[in-house]
């Protein structure tokens, strides 16, 4: 087997993806140390990484206890990042996320105190408890990478990324965030409880008499930031990018797919942003998996997670309690794979 | 002598009866039914002649009539010369020609109708002259003159329309009835199944898969460069061939999806090896500007027509454990 014989498509690729190859040597640590102090939850760790490398955000969505906040708060050591935990409450106020300007007496005047969204990982702990200003704060942190408080505007730390968690059940007073804003997360996932082994592991991890296995420092921010700029540079042929657009068009407009079943549960589909964070996505999985090339298996395997909350369920659909990712099985399981 | 002059009597008396004697001369005859009429009413002029057929053939010419026996009495109506018999029974040999003629008169006054001259086996013979007295109206002069009446609106009457139009009713039933009966037989013409060829047998789908592999070879596509296209066409042909043959989706399904799905397959482990290869090293060109030896490209399908032949006769599902 050799590369195609013209010179720079070839080089380029055979390049690339040793660059790749070399470059995501890391990934493996990465999983490593989060392995010591979590159990199970592999998708959740490996959405994280997906999300990390491709310069989004994610939501999580899992009852309690589930691990979220350990996660992000490993993957910080790991990385040697900082980190804040912000709990969202319905009293909070958008200067005590992005900060404030404090008085001095004794230089009588005005010094900035920044809050806690200037942090390299961010963990939104129920983001839905807060008031829409506050989540609107945290959004606009997140999509413009920068605060204004006062007049000064302040760049927010590199790598940054924000895990904002929801809990399922006590609704009660929530703020339910809009499409509109959550389609500015990356991902959306969705925990399960762990299997009965790990479950056991969790239990003898927790309750031994050993202190808690420190986890190490194995990546630098500086790699990330340069792992980022590779994932961008992972080829994707236009056979995947069809794919893709199938996929999300698919969600849009099932009639044309062949799933007129879908058109009365489906009120909106994917947005191009879909889109673009599927192809994303899909490049920094390959990236995960070493690879300089995606894949179909790549898209598949980030496809639930990109479209799980930008497909509207219409009131047929809630009434006949079909669940989006119901839904997104049906859309995968008619688009024809290339 | 008295009894001789009586008998002499008797026998001229019998010569007499015995001798037949000469027939009378037929007489043509024209009469009114009435005289008198008023202006317009119609009247009835008959014109007979009556004569004997046994003493030799009669020739009779009618006269002429035009339109109008004089200017103020038109004709209406002639019915034209007619035989009969009038004692059929007493005296067979006696006939009558008649004709009638209906005239009226719009003039009042006294007009006289002309003989009427008929040629009787030479002889001209008149009939007599008749005289038609035509009264008006008497008008109240001491009225003042009124307008002409209105036209009466003669109620509509079925049976009336159904007389004038008869035919066209009559033609359009039997149209209707050949229509109807035109359409009743093409119906059924329509309705009767038509003899159906029997469908030929489908062809068995491992041989509808080795003639695509087959057609895939004579197009030559790698050796003109299209190695994408070439493992694009050759994965699809064995996916397609494996969905129908192994009823195990795989035009929807990646690489590791579709040899997952086959590892409850009938398909023996070391195809399912071979299929791995082709699929796999067909993903690296599709996705990964993989280029391939020649060599590659023709293992590649040689080993799905192997597939192909070595799986047609496998049983479609695993056996039950």
């Amino acid at each position: 087997m050799e590369l195609e014989s013209t010179p720079t498509a070839s080089d380029t690729l055979r390049a690339l993806n040793a660059r790749i190859q070399e470059a995501s040597s890391f990934v493996d640590l990465i999983d490593g140390e989060m392995q010591k102090t979590i159990v199970g939850q592999k998708d959740m760790v490996q959405k994280l990484l997906v999300a990390l490398l491709a310069d989004g955000h994610i939501m999580l969505e899992g009852m309690p206890g589930l691990a979220k906040t350990l996660a992000i708060k490993t993957l910080s050591e790991v990385v040697a990042v900082g980190f804040s935990r912000i709990q969202f409450t319905p009293d909070l106020l958008p200067a005590d996320l992005v900060g404030t300007m404090v008085y001095s007496p004794r230089s009588e005047e005005f010094t900035v105190k920044k809050g806690p969204v200037f942090s390299n990982f961010i963990l939104a702990d129920e983001i839905n408890r807060a008031p829409a200003k506050v989540q609107s704060a945290l959004l606009e942190a997140m999509q413009e990478r920068q605060v204004t408080i006062g007049s000064g505007t302040y760049k927010l730390p590199e790598p940054f990324l924000v895990m904002a968690t929801m809990n399922p059940v006590e609704q009660e007073g929530t703020y339910p965030l809009p499409e509109a804003q959550t389609d500015r997360f990356m991902l959306k996932v969705v925990l399960d409880y762990p299997r009965k082994e790990e479950e056991r592991s969790i239990i003898r991890q927790n309750t031994g008499a050993g202190a808690r296995i420190p986890v190490q420092k194995v990546i630098q921010p500086q790699d990330i930031i340069n792992a980022r700029q590779l994932v961008r540079e992972v080829y994707m042929d236009e056979k995947i990018e069809r794919y893709i657009v199938d996929i999300v068009h698919a969600t849009r407009k099932p009639a044309d797919h062949r799933l007129n079943e879908l058109t009365s549960l489906i009120s909106f589909g994917g947005s191009p942003r879909a889109s673009i964070y599927m192809a994303l996505g899909a490049k920094a999985h390959a990236f995960t998996k070493r690879r300089g090339y995606v894949i179909p298996e790549d898209v598949r395997a980030i496809c639930p997670d990109v479209l799980r909350h930008r497909i509207g369920l219409t009131y047929e659909a809630e009434a006949e309690n079909v669940r989006v990712d119901e839904i997104i099985g049906k859309v995968l399981n008619t688009v024809e794979v290339p | 002598m008295r009894p001789l002059l009586l008998h002499l009597a008797a026998m001229a008396a019998g010569l007499l009866g015995a001798f037949p004697v000469p027939a009378q001369e037929p007489v043509p005859v024209a009469t009114l039914d009435s005289n008198t009429i008023l202006i317009g009413q119609q009247v009835r002029l008959d014109l007979s002649v009556e004569y004997r057929a046994d003493g030799g053939t009669v020739n009779i010419q009618w006269p002429l009539i035009a339109d109008t026996l004089t200017a103020e009495v038109p004709v209406l109506h002639d019915s034209h010369v007619d035989t009969i018999l009038p004692e059929r029974e007493k005296d067979p040999f006696l006939f009558r020609q008649v004709r009638t003629l209906t005239i009226t008169s719009w003039d009042p006054g006294y007009w006289a109708i002309p003989p009427f001259a008929f040629v009787i086996n030479g002889d001209t013979v008149l009939t007599g002259p008749l005289l038609l007295t035509v009264n008006t109206v008497a008008v109240d002069t001491t009225k003042a003159i009124r307008d002409i009446k209105e036209i009466y609106s003669v109620p509509f009457s079925l049976l009336d329309w159904l007389r004038e139009h008869w035919p066209w009713v009559a033609g359009g039933l039997v149209a209707a009835a050949l229509l109807t009966a035109l359409f009743v037989v093409l119906y059924k013409r329509a309705r009767r199944p038509k003899p159906v060829a029997p469908p030929a047998p489908p062809q068995p789908v491992h041989l509808r898969t080795l003639l695509a592999l087959e057609a895939l070879r004579q197009q030559q596509l790698w050796q003109q460069g299209r190695h994408k296209e070439y493992h694009s066409e050759l994965t699809g042909i064995l996916r397609a061939y494996i969905e129908e043959r192994f009823a195990v989706p795989a035009m929807e399904r990646t690489t590791d999806e579709l040899l997952a799905g086959l590892r409850l397959s009938a398909m023996p482990r070391s195809q399912q090896e071979r299929l791995e290869a082709v699929l796999r090293l067909a993903d690296m060109v599709k996705f990964a500007k993989w280029n391939t030896l020649p060599a590659e490209n023709e293992q590649a399908l040689a080993a799905a027509v192997q597939l192909v032949q070595e799986t047609a006769d496998a049983p479609t599902h695993a056996p039950l454990a």
